[in-house]
């Protein structure tokens, strides 16, 4: 009985009730099988159109050099940066989904967690794109490895640089062992049902699939060492997700520049990530949700825990720039006090207002149950925090590099056609990545959901006679949590 | 992972007191005892297949065929079941150990790269540090580890379970093909000491299972090889 | 759920005494209480010796029970902020200690009333200042660094450091603190008055606004006021519900949640700043609270388990508090000894990259000289590598043995890094040594905070009988 909701706290369950394996299989499987629908062919062009804009935009960046981009003294790390560290950031909410709330036995991620990962591999995928061509001449990017180079000289790895080329490198190659893990009973289900299929590409779906699944048969004895690697791997993704936007934080905080030198940088950093993340995988969700008619898995109380997420990252950031503030004015430090100054009231003053609005005061209206229940009030407010969050890197890197010591050395940054191009360029590329995972790989975890269905406990039908017999998984498998 | 075997074992006597079902499919060889071994000679039977409908009936069937003494047999479920480990028996997994090694292989690795490289190859003195300085050395030998550690559980995983592995008997059946969908699956295999085409059915059929069958397949001079361990 | 609520009734009549502390426990408050007055006389002893020793001492062991108390009240918050199922047994245990904070009303006095020696840093410097004498001292200072500069400049190979000031808009004289370490080498160049202290004053007095006498004792006493207020509250929503068994008492205290957990987390950042971070006066770092609330995190978890170990070995809540209870505790214990480890080292390596003589201080007197060094080291080992791998394996957290030893070892380095925060600071640390005052202090303190939990304890069910999500946490097992 325990492990039904309990209605009074606001419980619910975590699908529709009624739903059955088959219909979890049918419903997300189906959606690879069917032939895709045409929204899907203008999105894919629309975004493949955008991709093609970053291949320009890189190509003439690098034929002509970074003169191109608007970064210029004393601002010389603009937006390249700023859309590195936003995609990084978007990339660790797809982590934290998969892995900490895995840790914390939030049942609910189930629904959301397959795409979230997805989103995380390629978010990183566009966040790689901007050490490689900042550098200005990519076919030496090797130098950052540890491989002896023509002058003989190791890597600096003192440098926070070689730290992020090494967390980065290691994000990716993490996240994508931990999705294709994950991926390998769904796949695995695909192959079954193009086994059972007729039709031209039938042979081509089971070869496929099948490669990709490993022979994947469902053992028990292969469930118990999989789900502890599955385990293990959400333990090491955990400190993993941390130290990458750590890492990333320490870019900045390394320096002694005023504005980037504060110890608070890393939590921070990674709360803005975190929730950049979750507003990203909303916007996707909510749009994927109406789009294949996904209600009944995605529902309603999944969309009002991810909004509760936002709300307490959000107000986390809130802290950090609250902390900040008044550090600047608790320590009595002129340079830090004029940094902050500055970026509230100064030239840049519109980005930074911006940001607080985004990020601080739109999240609040989360607070009400009305609004965060409310689709189109959670769809805007997600892309305000996505803007809100792209603008928090912004303020920090331009507002804190645009007054330097010397007034002589004062400027004002402007992006150039180029550098908004190829920004707009990796939201192509990252849709265009996301289009053909959802026509082409299960989107949302079938085993998985499979495992939080209340049939799915083996002990279910005895409940009824034996109430207090304790051996039963009793754990909130099947439930969200309340209010 | 998985309740306490005894705990599990005294389930057995709660079994869901459910109308039998009529008697399952009997799918595969059909004069039983006999499995037709005259008609193909180069076929041969390599394990024996029962189907469920629920997680609880394959479950019991498990912990049947563990409390007879099988050992090479398994479960197939489209989800891990709870407590389906301590229903057959299965002790923990070491895959804790290998990445534990893989751990400490990535934060050696880490330490003694920027150490030599650093520090006694090419010292390069930067913002005042010295060549070789921990501080500034563990993001990096964090960052290995926790690649090294995670290979070590990814691949290790792979080679615990013996996969990836393509051709395996129980993909002859064509029911099996639901075991990644809606029915949960017991199989037992020719290898296994206990094994024995009449008595092993017998057993399953005890088991409320829907279907039974037995799994042929097509000995070309090779002997399968030993899968479970 | 009315089965439910039928059986648990049934329950509650049979088997409520054994939800309660045996008679070997429930005596136990009074040896505390004997104990806090042994500690206080020592301590009362310790401050006619030696008051500058006893009020440091008096801070430390008013720390350590304070961060107990704060990472209680915050772990129950988690608990109604995540709607845990599992941890409802647990939680009442956090709910006492998180009713101590009612000791911390007396407690901060003597923090307060020794002020002057411990806080002298900026509290002088702050009625030097006081009555708007700042401008004639910034320009003082102005004459006396533009000086140091040429000095520098012309004693030595390096080039001169940049005045120019940015344009501040509130600011009317520029001042020399900055982000350059050149003043400070150049202390010896003048002979009038030492330009060290100087600069110190010229900071402090740009402090004020914040570290001044009255606004401290204010926001002393605001602290110390909320936790009262907030670790009351939860013990009494939740002892309501033994007897009502209301469901709406859960709902009311998890919406309330959000809020209370705002308070805290400002609360305790303020007294990590004002408590420990302003006796380094000059010394700032925006990551101390998250510090703070970490090492009181890691200490909770600690206590809960030692406690409830102890409590199952003399028979208490020996079915309710199982194996699978301690692994989750023990994965949480894990986690946030990571944590801890993580931001500790995220502010240590920060300050130590860049190197600003303002910020290194802290970590120059805790971590380069005197008896402090090997302490720092000895955090590193024992507050985070050796649990580390106690603790690591599941195979560990499930033998109590070894999960009660990591979380002794945690919580002895708890005590010592609370030290560590607060000693370093105490003058002439060329001789320091240990004292009795320290004990004493921390005796006194923790002795009398714990009076008052094993108080409650002895007066209350031990867990929460009428949760609504009671059987959860009694059938949970860890999948």
């Amino acid at each position: 009985m325990s492990t039904h909701p309990i209605k009074e706290l606001g419980e619910v369950a975590l699908t529709e009730e009624g739903m059955t394996f088959h219909d979890v299989t049918e419903t997300v499987a189906s959606v690879t099988e069917r032939s895709a629908p045409r929204n899907w062919w203008i999105a894919l062009f629309i975004a493949a159109s955008f991709a093609g804009v970053f291949g320009a935009a890189v190509g003439y960046l690098v034929w002509q050099g970074v003169g191109v981009w608007g970064n210029n003294a004393p601002v010389y790390w603009a937006w390249d940066i700023t859309n590195f560290v936003w995609w990084i950031g978007i990339g660790h909410a797809g982590t934290l989904i998969s892995a900490v709330l895995f840790l914390f036995r939030q049942k609910w991620r189930t629904a959301i967690n397959r795409a979230a990962e997805a989103m995380t591999i390629f978010a990183v995928i566009c966040a790689l794109m901007f050490p490689g061509i900042h550098v200005g001449r990519p076919w030496l990017a090797y130098y950052m490895f540890p491989l002896p180079n023509s002058m003989a000289i190791w890597p600096n790895f003192k440098s926070p640089l070689i730290w992020d080329l090494f967390a980065v490198s290691t994000y990716f190659t993490v996240s994508t062992l931990f999705w294709y893990v994950g991926l390998i009973p769904d796949l695995a289900s695909l192959r079954d049902r193009a086994m059972g299929m007729t039709g031209k590409f039938a042979k081509v779906r089971a070869t496929a699939y099948g490669a990709l699944a490993l022979g994947w048969r469902g053992a028990n004895r292969h469930w118990q060492h999989y789900e502890r690697a599955y385990m293990i791997l959400a333990a090491l993704s955990t400190p993993l997700v941390l130290s990458v936007h750590s890492v990333v934080s320490f870019d900045f905080s390394t320096s002694v520049e005023p504005g980037w030198h504060t110890t608070i940088f890393p939590p921070y950093f990674v709360a803005g990530a975190v929730f950049s993340g979750f507003a990203m995988v909303m916007t996707l969700m909510l749009i994927v949700r109406a789009v294949y008619g996904m209600k009944a898995v995605i529902t309603m109380k999944h969309l009002e825990l991810m909004n509760k997420i936002m709300l307490v990252t959000g107000t986390l950031v809130g802290y950090a720039y609250g902390m900040e503030f008044f550090i600047a004015a608790y320590s009595g430090n002129p340079y830090e006090k004029y940094v902050f100054m500055n970026r509230a009231f100064g030239p840049y003053s519109w980005a930074y207002w911006t940001m607080i609005t985004c990020n601080v005061v739109s999240p609040q209206l989360f607070w009400s149950k009305k609004l965060r229940t409310s689709i189109p009030v959670m769809f805007a407010v997600s892309i305000f925090i996505n803007i809100g969050m792209w603008f928090e890197r912004f303020v920090i890197i331009v507002t804190s590099l645009h007054r330097d010591f010397l007034p002589s050395s004062w400027g004002y940054y402007r992006p150039t056609a180029v550098d908004v191009c190829t920004y707009l360029g990796t939201l192509g590329l990252f849709f265009t990545l996301f289009l053909l995972f959802i026509r082409w790989v299960p989107m949302i975890a079938i085993a998985e959901i499979k495992g939080v269905l209340p049939q799915a406990d083996p002990h279910a039908e005895e409940h009824g006679d034996h109430e207090h017999h304790d051996h039963a998984a009793e754990s909130d498998a099947a439930l969200a949590p309340g209010e | 992972m998985a309740a306490d075997p005894k705990k599990t074992e005294a389930s057995e006597h709660h079994a869901p007191a459910k109308p039998r079902p009529a008697g399952p499919i009997i799918i595969g060889p059909k004069e039983l005892p006999a499995p037709p071994k005259a008609v193909a000679a180069r076929k041969r039977t390599s394990l024996l297949l029962a189907e469920y409908s629920t997680p609880a009936k394959c479950l019991h069937a498990a912990e049947k065929l563990r409390d007879a003494g099988y050992k090479n047999f398994d479960a197939h479920t489209p989800f891990p079941v709870h407590g389906m480990d301590a229903a057959m028996g299965l002790p923990d997994s070491p895959l804790g150990y290998l990445v534990l090694c893989g751990g400490l292989t990535g934060v050696s690795i880490g330490v003694l790269m920027i150490w030599w490289m650093n520090g006694v190859d090419y010292p390069i003195i930067i913002g005042g540090k010295p060549g070789f300085t921990l501080p500034a050395s563990v993001p990096i030998m964090f960052e290995l580890t926790i690649l090294l550690s995670a290979f070590a559980a990814v691949f290790g995983m792979f080679h615990l379970n013996r996969l990836p592995r393509h051709h395996h008997p129980i993909f002859e059946s064509d029911r099996f093909r639901a075991a990644s969908d809606d029915k949960f699956f017991v199989s037992v295999e020719a290898e296994d000491p206990k094994f024995d085409l009449k008595k092993t059915r017998v057993l399953l059929e005890a088991t409320h299972a829907d279907a039974i069958e037995a799994v042929e397949e097509t000995v070309a001079g090779e002997s399968p090889k030993e899968e479970t361990h | 759920m009315s089965e439910q609520q039928n059986k648990k009734s049934s329950a509650n009549s049979k088997e409520a005494p054994t939800y309660r502390l045996n008679a070997q426990w429930s005596g136990l408050w009074k040896v505390f209480a004997v104990l806090a007055a042994l500690g206080l006389a020592g301590a009362a002893a310790g401050y006619s010796s030696n008051p500058t020793r006893f009020a440091y001492s008096w801070l430390f062991g008013f720390l350590v029970a304070v961060t107990i108390a704060i990472g209680a009240m915050m772990w129950v918050l988690i608990q109604y902020l995540t709607s845990a199922g599992w941890s409802v047994t647990v939680r009442r245990t956090a709910e006492f200690f998180g009713s101590g904070t009612v000791v911390f009303l007396a407690l901060v006095v003597p923090v307060i009333l020794t002020m002057n020696t411990t806080f002298a840093g900026w509290l002088h410097v702050g009625a030097h200042h006081e009555g708007g004498a700042e401008a004639p001292h910034a320009a003082v200072i102005m004459g006396e660094s533009s000086m140091l500069a040429q000095v520098e400049h012309t004693d030595s190979a390096h080039p001169a450091p940049s005045q120019a000031m940015p344009a501040v808009a509130d600011h009317a004289a520029p001042a020399p603190a900055g982000h350059g370490a050149v003043l400070g080498h150049a202390a010896h160049a003048t002979v009038r008055e030492d330009p060290e202290e100087l600069l110190e004053q010229e900071i402090m007095s740009r402090k004020t606004w914040w570290l001044n006498k009255n606004f401290f004792i204010a926001r002393s006493v605001f602290y110390v006021l909320v936790w009262f207020g907030l670790g009351s509250w939860l013990l009494r929503r939740s002892i309501l519900q033994d007897t009502s068994k209301d469901v709406k008492l859960t709902a009311g205290t998890a919406s309330m949640a959000p809020v209370a957990t705002i308070f805290l987390a400002f609360t305790l950042t303020g007294g990590a700043f004002d408590w420990i971070m302003s006796l380094e006066p000059s010394w700032y770092s925006t990551i101390f609270g998250v510090n703070f609330f970490a090492s009181s995190f890691v200490a909770i978890h600690a206590v809960l388990i030692l406690t409830l170990m102890s409590m199952r070995s003399s028979g208490m809540l020996v079915k309710e508090v199982t194996v699978e209870h301690f692994h989750d505790l023990g994965k949480m214990q894990f986690g946030f000894l990571v944590f801890w480890a993580y931001i500790s080292f995220s502010q240590f390596m920060l300050i130590w990259y860049a190197g600003i003589p303002e910020e290194t201080t802290w970590y120059h007197r805790r971590w380069d000289v005197g008896p402090w060094a090997p302490v720092g080291l000895a955090l590193v080992g024992l507050h985070f590598v050796v649990p580390f791998f106690l603790i690591i394996s599941r195979n560990f957290k499930r033998k109590l043995g070894w999960l009660k030893l990591g979380a002794g070892i945690i919580l002895t380095m708890h005590v010592v890094e609370i030290y560590w925060f607060v000693m370093p600071n105490l003058p002439k640390q060329d001789d320091f040594a240990f004292s009795w005052i320290d004990a004493a202090c921390l005796l006194g303190a923790v002795g009398a905070y714990l009076a008052v939990v094993f108080r409650n304890m002895a007066s209350h069910s031990l867990i929460p009988v009428g949760d609504p999500r009671l059987s959860r946490a009694l059938k949970f097992q860890n999948a």
